[in-house]
C-alpha cells in the first residue's frame, strides 16, 4: 500500500502544474463571462459557462496518453519497470490521480457555472411545479454528473490501454495507438452489449419524470437500467488489467 | 561450495534485426565483483537488463539466486542504468524518499550519509544537477540498499575524473564483499579493474572470455585494461 501511495503522490505532483493552469484558465473564463453578463443573452452566458466542464474530458484523455508517454520520453520507464511492484499499481496510480484532479476541477467548474448563471438557473427552477422538489432535481443532477464522470473514466482507461499496446511496436506508435483506441472502443461496446443481458439482475434506478397532459400536471416513475453500466464497468476493468499486465510482463525498454 | 548468484543457460536476446545476446551460458558466483567488458553493441547493457527484468530472453533461461527473473527477483536487484532514469522535478531528498518506499532493504541513514560523501545537497532538484552529479545520485540509490545483486551499467559514462574517484571510493567503502554480487559494465576499465574478481569479455553478443581477473593478468602478463585494448583494437 505504501508503494501505491508513493506512486499516487508522484502522479498528483506531476499533474499539479497542468491542473493549476486549467483551473486559472477556467477562472479567467468565468470572470470574462461575468463581465459580459450585461451585454450578452443570459442563455448564451449559461451555455458558454459549460465550456470548462465540456473540455475536461478532453484534458483527461490527453492526460491518459501523455502520462505514460512522458515515462518513455523522459526514460523514467527504466525506473517504473525496475521497481518490484505489479503493473496495475502504475496504471491505477495514474488513473486515480487523474480522476482525483478531474473530480476537483469538474466540481469547481460546476460551481463556476452556478456562480455565473445562478439567477438564470433559479429562474428555470421556478418554472418547475412545486411538487417537483429539490430532491428530484438534485438526484437528476447527481446522476448526470456520475454519468459524465464514468464516461470520462472509461475513455481515460481506453487511452492508457491504447498507448501501452502501441509500445509493443517499434514504429508508427501514434497511428497504432489511434487504431487500438478505435478498436478497443468497438470491443468495449460489443462485449458490454453481450454482458448486459447477464447483468439484468442489477437494481434499476428510480427516476421521477414530469410533464403536462391536457393541462394536467403529472409525475410518474421511470426506471434507469444499470445493467449496461455494470457491463461496461466489467469490460473496462478487464481492459485496464490487460494493459497493466502488458506493462509488467510484455513491454521492454 | 560456491553459491551461484546468476545462472544463464543458452541465453539469447534478439531485437528486430539484431542479435544482442547469442547463446550465453555462465554461472556468476555470489559475493564477487564482475567486470562486464566489451565494445559498444557487444550486449553488455542487454545482459544487465535481462537480469534486472527490463527485457525478456528470446530463448534460454536466466536465474537470479536460484529463481527465474520475476517481479519478486526485482526486490533482490539494484539496477543502475546508463541513462538518467530519475524524475527531474524531484529534489534529491524526494528522490531518495521515493525509491526508499519500494524497498524493505533501503537504508535512509546510509543514503543521507552518501549524499554528503558525494558532495550533493538534499534540496537540489534533479534537473539542476550536472551529469556527474546525476551519476553520483544514481549510485547512491543503488548503494543505499542491501540488495543481493547490484548491476551498474556504465557508472562512469560522461563523468569527470573527480566524480569517478568519488564513485569508486563510495563503491569500495559501502559494498558488502560477502553478501552482495556486483556486476559493472564499463568502458573505463582502468578506473575499475582493481576491484574485479571476475571478468566477462563480450563481443557480438557472445562470451569471448570469462575468467578470474587474477588468472587473466598472470596468463597474459598484463593488466585487464591493456588486455582489452589488445583484444578489441
Amino acid at each position: 500500500m505504501r508503494e501505491f501511495c508513493r506512486l499516487y503522490i508522484k502522479e498528483l505532483r506531476e499533474s499539479t502544474n497542468i491542473a493549476a493552469i486549467y483551473g486559472v484558465l477556467s477562472i479567467g473564463w468565468f470572470l470574462f463571462l461575468c463581465v459580459q453578463k450585461f451585454n450578452w443573452h443570459t442563455e448564451l452566458i449559461f451555455g458558454l459557462s459549460f465550456i470548462p466542464l465540456g473540455l475536461l474530458p478532453v484534458y483527461l484523455i490527453l492526460k491518459g496518453y501523455i502520462s505514460f508517454r512522458s515515462e518513455w520520453k523522459d526514460e523514467t520507464i527504466y525506473a517504473v519497470l525496475s521497481l518490484p511492484v505489479p503493473g496495475w499499481y502504475f496504471s491505477l496510480s495514474k488513473l486515480a490521480a487523474a480522476m482525483s484532479i478531474f473530480t476537483v476541477l469538474s466540481l469547481l467548474s460546476g460551481l463556476g457555472v452556478y456562480i455565473v448563471s445562478y439567477r438564470y438557473i433559479w429562474s428555470l427552477m421556478m418554472t418547475f411545479p412545486q411538487s417537483v422538489g429539490l430532491g428530484i432535481i438534485g438526484k437528476m443532477f447527481f446522476l448526470v454528473y456520475l454519468l459524465y464522470w464514468f464516461i470520462s473514466l472509461v475513455y481515460y482507461v481506453l487511452t492508457q490501454f491504447s498507448y501501452l499496446l502501441s509500445q509493443l511496436f517499434t514504429r508508427f506508435n501514434g497511428i497504432i495507438s489511434g487504431l487500438v483506441f478505435l478498436l478497443s472502443n468497438w470491443l468495449l461496446f460489443r462485449l458490454a452489449a453481450g454482458l448486459t443481458n447477464i447483468m439484468r439482475w442489477t437494481p434499476d434506478i428510480l427516476l421521477k419524470n414530469w410533464g403536462h397532459i391536457n393541462g394536467y400536471f403529472y409525475i410518474h416513475n421511470n426506471y434507469l437500467e444499470t445493467a449496461p453500466f455494470f457491463a461496461i464497468l466489467i469490460v473496462i476493468t478487464g481492459i485496464f488489467f490487460l494493459g497493466s499486465w502488458v506493462l509488467e510482463n510484455v513491454l521492454e525498454v | 561450495m560456491i553459491q551461484v548468484a546468476i545462472k544463464a543457460q543458452g541465453l539469447s536476446k534478439i531485437y528486430p534485426g539484431v542479435k544482442a545476446l547469442d547463446n550465453i551460458s555462465l554461472e556468476l558466483p555470489k559475493g564477487s565483483i564482475i567486470g562486464l567488458l566489451g565494445p559498444n553493441g557487444s550486449g553488455k547493457s542487454t545482459f544487465l537488463k535481462l537480469i534486472a527484468g527490463l527485457v525478456r530472453p528470446t530463448s534460454g533461461s536466466l536465474e537470479v539466486l536460484g529463481q527465474p527473473v520475476t517481479r519478486k527477483s526485482k526486490k533482490e536487484i539494484s539496477f543502475l542504468p546508463e541513462i538518467n532514469h530519475l524524475y527531474n522535478w524531484m529534489t534529491i531528498q524526494e528522490t531518495l524518499k521515493f525509491w526508499g518506499d519500494f524497498y524493505s532493504d533501503w537504508n535512509q541513514e546510509l543514503a543521507i550519509e552518501l549524499v554528503g560523501f558525494m558532495n550533493l545537497k538534499t534540496q537540489t532538484k534533479v534537473k539542476h544537477l550536472s551529469k556527474g552529479m546525476k551519476a553520483r545520485l544514481k549510485l547512491i540509490i543503488s548503494l543505499a540498499r542491501k540488495a543481493s545483486i547490484i548491476l551498474l551499467d556504465e557508472p562512469f559514462s560522461g563523468i569527470d575524473p573527480q566524480s569517478r574517484g568519488r564513485i569508486m571510493d563510495a563503491l569500495t567503502a559501502k559494498y558488502d564483499f560477502e553478501d552482495q554480487t556486483l556486476i559493472i559494465s564499463t568502458h573505463d576499465v582502468l578506473q575499475a579493474e582493481q576491484i574485479f574478481d571476475y571478468v566477462i569479455l563480450l563481443e557480438y553478443g557472445k562470451i569471448k572470455t570469462f575468467a578470474e581477473a587474477d588468472d587473466l593478468r598472470s596468463q597474459y602478463g598484463t593488466s585487464i585494461n591493456e588486455l582489452i585494448k589488445e583484444v578489441f583494437e
